[in-house]
């Protein structure tokens, strides 16, 4: 009897696990939580945990899969306990989960202002430097202007470059990128929040893009100063639109960006909320 | 808001869940290979392909994992199995220290999140330190009593494969059953410690405030020690933690050295995920060592690198 009740109890705590697995990949949630190399693994671990369920169940012989209680000792109360902890936090966490940090969790994090804090960051797909790849290496001396084309960028109907937040951290370091935004209208999608530093009116904000290494853990929070010249009523963590003109002061020795005369406009989130 | 610890509950169960995701298939993965390790791999075949001298064979285990990479989160149920066939505890814990640092793919992930930053030179350090201190823990636990090492369960799961009843043996179908079995057993034993784990490092990674560790940055000592303690809480994957150190610009290489080494070594939820087949008492003093040894040596390597003028 006891052994019928493990078999169960293993194989439903691996439906559940599987189950998870599979409907956070076929609800696309799983995008807010996995950079997208580590999709596969997750659906694939979904499937193999579904199908180990379905085996257990049909095992044939009982005393081949004593294996499968969680505890070899046979303690049916242990069985339940290992069964809880296993599925009652997946399912609390699975419900609790908003799909995306508040401001709390992004405060708790340094904002990343300078792209040699993200080594592994590259440019968005819209805006390319026309520069060699390697002018872009943290620690590098990018002054150089000389040999590169224009990059093509994309535009809005009202003629304003689109990019990236972290398109103009790459641009304060980059001449040639540079070059594309400085004093030109742009228009970039983020999160809103306050600013941090320099902000003796409350009217500076930053605008965030959650930056994904590997999972939602590791994600850090890129920032673009933003200097509508106005308060915003709009709350914290609003997805937002801004058009302004893209500047780079001179801030401690070195180039920042900054969009300065911006409109900031309440907007929906974009399809992928991360920056890779 | 402001202050140094800042929690909220959806943000953890967030943050909880992604480590889950993140890590959970490879621990999968360890768990099938110890399942059909189990039942495929006939029992002391490691002993006779190992050197017979055991430091001779903690040197060799300290780069299996250049043939075998293994992930830090799957290694645990794999040589709990290799134990049980015969690879003795000192080569086991080398190869599970040294795996996850010294393996091709944590090259060249390293030498890529380190491109600017000397990533030659960081990745060989990282792969070199790594195995070092592996061999070095190898060597020790080689003197110890294995009582002291590993838990009672473990013990006599050993005791009882050295008596040869668990060499494989029937039809390759029923072994094939036996080893689901296995399987099943490893993933929900290990997951346990797993979710447990990931429950403390998402409620650190997402409710200590990070700003608070920056002051450390500024003395060697410091610096190495708060970068291994936040590798600790932050419970990286050891193929993609070089891209998070190589944002820590503020601190010095070394620091990110011992961020490297010791990360994949030893982290929350690998301290309870260890805890399933080592002593606790074991556990917390390896811990304790490997901070004090990695330390150690990535300050060393300070004074040596300064000293030749080498750039770092």
């Amino acid at each position: 009897m006891t052994l019928l009740v493990q078999r169960f109890l293993s194989a439903g705590v691996l439906m559940v696990w599987g189950a998870v697995l599979c409907f956070l990949y076929f609800s696309g949630r799983l995008t807010a939580y996995l950079h997208p190399h580590f999709h596969v693994f997750a659906v694939s671990g979904g499937i193999v945990l579904i199908l180990l369920a379905m085996l257990v169940l049909v095992a044939p012989d009982e005393a081949a899969l004593t294996g499968c209680a969680p505890v070899k000792s046979g303690a049916l109360w242990k069985s339940l306990l290992t069964a809880l902890v296993l599925v009652v936090p997946l399912l609390i966490a699975l419900s609790a989960s908003q799909d995306a940090y508040s401001s709390t969790t992004v405060l708790n994090r340094n904002y990343v202002q300078n792209i040699s804090q993200l080594p592994g960051a590259q440019p968005s797909a819209s805006v390319q430097p026309a520069a060699p790849a390697d002018a872009s290496l943290p620690g590098n001396d990018a002054s150089s202007t000389d040999g590169g084309d224009q990059p093509e960028v994309r535009k809005n109907s009202k003629g304003e470059i689109q990019a990236e937040v972290v398109d103009f951290l790459y641009a304060a370091q980059l001449a040639d990128m540079r070059q594309t935004f400085e004093d030109k209208q742009v228009e970039v999608v983020g999160q809103l929040m306050p600013a941090k530093e320099n902000n003796p009116n409350g009217d500076r904000y930053d605008l965030v893009r959650m930056l994904m290494t590997c999972c939602a853990a590791d994600a850090q929070p890129v920032a673009l100063p933003v200097h509508p010249g106005a308060k915003s009523d709009l709350p914290e963590m609003t997805w937002v639109k801004v058009h302004g003109k893209a500047t780079f002061p001179v801030v401690g020795g070195q180039k920042r960006p900054l969009i300065e005369n911006a409109t900031i406009e309440k907007t929906d989130p974009p399809e992928d909320t991360y920056l890779y | 808001m402001g202050g140094v610890f800042n929690f909220r509950f959806p943000d953890f169960s967030y943050s909880f869940l992604s480590i889950l995701l993140e890590g959970l298939p490879f621990l999968l993965l360890g768990t099938i290979i110890s399942g059909l390790l189990d039942q495929f791999l006939p029992a002391r075949l490691m002993t006779r392909l190992l050197p017979r001298n055991a430091y001779a064979g903690a040197l060799v285990s300290g780069l299996l994992g250049v043939i075998f990479p293994m992930c830090e989160c799957g290694i645990v149920p794999v040589i709990r199995r290799l134990m049980t066939k015969g690879l003795p505890v000192s080569n086991a814990i080398t190869y599970m220290l040294a795996a996850p640092i010294v393996n091709p793919i944590v090259a060249v992930s390293t030498m890529a999140a380190f491109r600017g930053q000397e990533p030659l030179v960081v990745m060989l350090l990282r792969l070199g330190i790594g195995f070092v201190v592996a061999v070095i823990v190898g060597f020790v636990v080689h003197n110890l009593p294995l009582k002291l090492v590993l838990r009672p369960t473990a013990l006599a799961d050993i005791a009882q494969s050295a008596g040869g009843s668990s060499a494989p043996s029937g039809s390759v179908g029923r072994r094939l059953w036996a080893s689901l079995g296995v399987c099943v057993s490893d993933f929900l034993g290990m997951t346990v410690y797993f979710v447990i784990g990931a429950a403390v490092a998402a409620t650190f990674n997402t409710a200590v405030n990070q700003e608070a560790i920056v002051p450390l940055a500024v003395n060697d000592w410091l610096a190495t020690g708060s970068l291994m303690g936040l590798a600790t809480v932050l419970s990286l994957c050891s193929t993609t933690d070089a891209f998070i150190a190589a944002t820590f610009t503020m601190f010095p290489t070394i620091a990110k050295l011992g961020f490297l080494v010791f990360g994949p070594m030893i982290d929350l939820k690998l301290l309870f995920i260890y805890s399933a087949v080592f002593r606790k008492r074991f556990v917390l003093a390896l811990a304790l060592g490997l901070f004090v040894l990695i330390g150690l040596i990535c300050l060393r390597i300070q004074v040596v690198f300064t000293h030749y003028a080498i750039p770092l």
